[in-house]
């Protein structure tokens, strides 16, 4: 019996060793570029993202993201018809859009290196997307929530090995089924890439 | 632990100053937001002739106003006009029975809205009263009016209202935008209607 009880306490304590960075934050900074046809075309650099991660396997890991974008972009003066033809607007505008995706992620770690550890990754989850319209004087507001999906291939580069701080770098796509209405459009979707730091913590 | 946490924070705090801003909006234009519609079954070369009559409807917060009728309305009224002759249309007096009759009201709205105070110094990093790098801060809240102005022409099928026993719309314009924005409001009227007939090539006699 006193074996099996120092075999499991061995056990527990060359495990502990073994997935001592348990633990994974994460803060980033994200460019975004839209990607959604006839709407905003203009690159977000206001952007984050905030992520928690729970390494169960030395190579996966689940967690939990929350990311926001803001995308803003001015249209000159025009005129925009409708596809039947009966009715027309002109009018210079600002497009705005904020997006806030929470999500449940999943991640694999393709090697465990001392520096390096790239990664494969999908986020699952909801989306608010606030959109508004700015023209003349006037505002109109499209808010709605939407599923999203956002599979992403990333790295952590360790700085600071022994003491769990590095770099963290990552390309994804965001697709989202957030609706614009004036578009006539049922998906908002973008590429982002995200930059920021990471933290290894131990249990 | 704690200090990485607390780098976190700080790099939390960095990144969020990405949020969401309200849109520098002083760079949209003055000029009249225009808004045509017409019938889907409307044949524009069936009508010939059309009135409009020389005052305009006026509804504003003055229940007392009911018709603009000064030099500014004239010429707004004329801008209508000029822009029915150029398509081919011929004005006749209403007991001429035209094809077209032309409603043609404005509204005059105050829309009233709470603005934060200071925020129109926003971005400003000049000197104020010897004070240099600070924008001025007002520490209460402030009521702004923003003076709205809107216009509406509605063609009327008067050729056929007895036939169809109703008064069809078959063309409409809205026009409407902030007034007090530039020195000439009845420019941006005048352009607004403008406007309306160039995104509606479709009103022709040919």
């Amino acid at each position: 019996m006193k074996k099996i009880i120092s075999a499991i306490i061995v056990f527990t304590f060359v495990s502990t060793i073994v997935n001592a960075q348990t633990h994974v934050f994460t803060a980033n900074w994200e460019i975004n570029f839209p990607t959604t046809q006839n709407y905003i075309n203009k690159t977000s650099f206001a952007g984050g993202k905030l992520e928690y991660r729970y390494i169960i396997k030395e190579k996966f890991s689940v967690g939990v993201a929350w990311n926001w974008a803001s995308y803003e972009e001015y249209f000159n003066r025009k005129t925009i018809e409708k596809a039947d033809g009966t009715g027309a607007i002109t009018t210079d505008y600002i497009a705005q859009a904020y997006q806030v995706p929470v999500t449940a992620t999943f991640h694999y770690y393709f090697q465990k290196g001392k520096t390096f550890r790239p990664y494969a990754g999908v986020a699952l989850g909801g989306q608010s997307l606030q959109q508004s319209l700015y023209y003349n004087v006037y505002a109109t507001d499209d808010d709605n929530w939407g599923f999203v999906v956002r599979p992403e291939l990333g790295a952590f580069i360790m700085l600071v090995p022994e003491r769990g701080f590095g770099a963290n770098i990552s390309l994804g796509y965001s697709y989202a089924t957030n609706t614009t209405d004036i578009i006539g459009s049922n998906s908002f979707n973008n590429f982002g890439i995200t930059i920021g730091l990471v933290f290894l913590g131990e249990r | 632990m704690k200090k990485y946490l607390f780098y976190l924070l700080v790099t939390t705090v960095v990144v969020l100053s990405g949020c969401r801003k309200t849109p520098d909006t002083g760079k949209l234009s003055t000029s009249f937001v225009v808004q045509t519609s017409k019938s889907p079954t409307a044949n524009f070369d069936n009508y010939k002739t059309y009135f409009i009559s020389d005052t305009i409807a006026l509804r504003t917060t003055n229940p007392n106003d009911t018709f603009w009728f000064d030099a500014s309305a004239k010429q707004l009224i004329d801008a209508v006009k000029a822009n029915m002759q150029s398509r081919g249309y011929t004005y006749v007096p209403k007991g001429s029975h035209p094809d077209i009759g032309i409603g043609f009201n404005a509204v005059k709205d105050l829309n009233v809205g709470i603005i934060y105070s200071g925020w129109w110094w926003w971005g400003y990093w000049g000197c104020y009263w010897y004070y240099c790098g600070y924008p001025p801060y007002y520490p209460w809240g402030s009521v702004y009016t923003i003076p709205t102005g809107t216009l509406v022409l509605d063609f009327i099928d008067v050729k056929n209202a007895e036939a169809d026993n109703k008064l069809t719309v078959i063309w409409s314009s809205v026009m409407s935008g902030g007034l007090g924005n530039t020195s000439n409001d009845l420019a941006l009227g005048i352009g607004a209607i403008d406007q309306s007939f160039t995104q509606s090539p479709y009103i022709s006699t040919k």
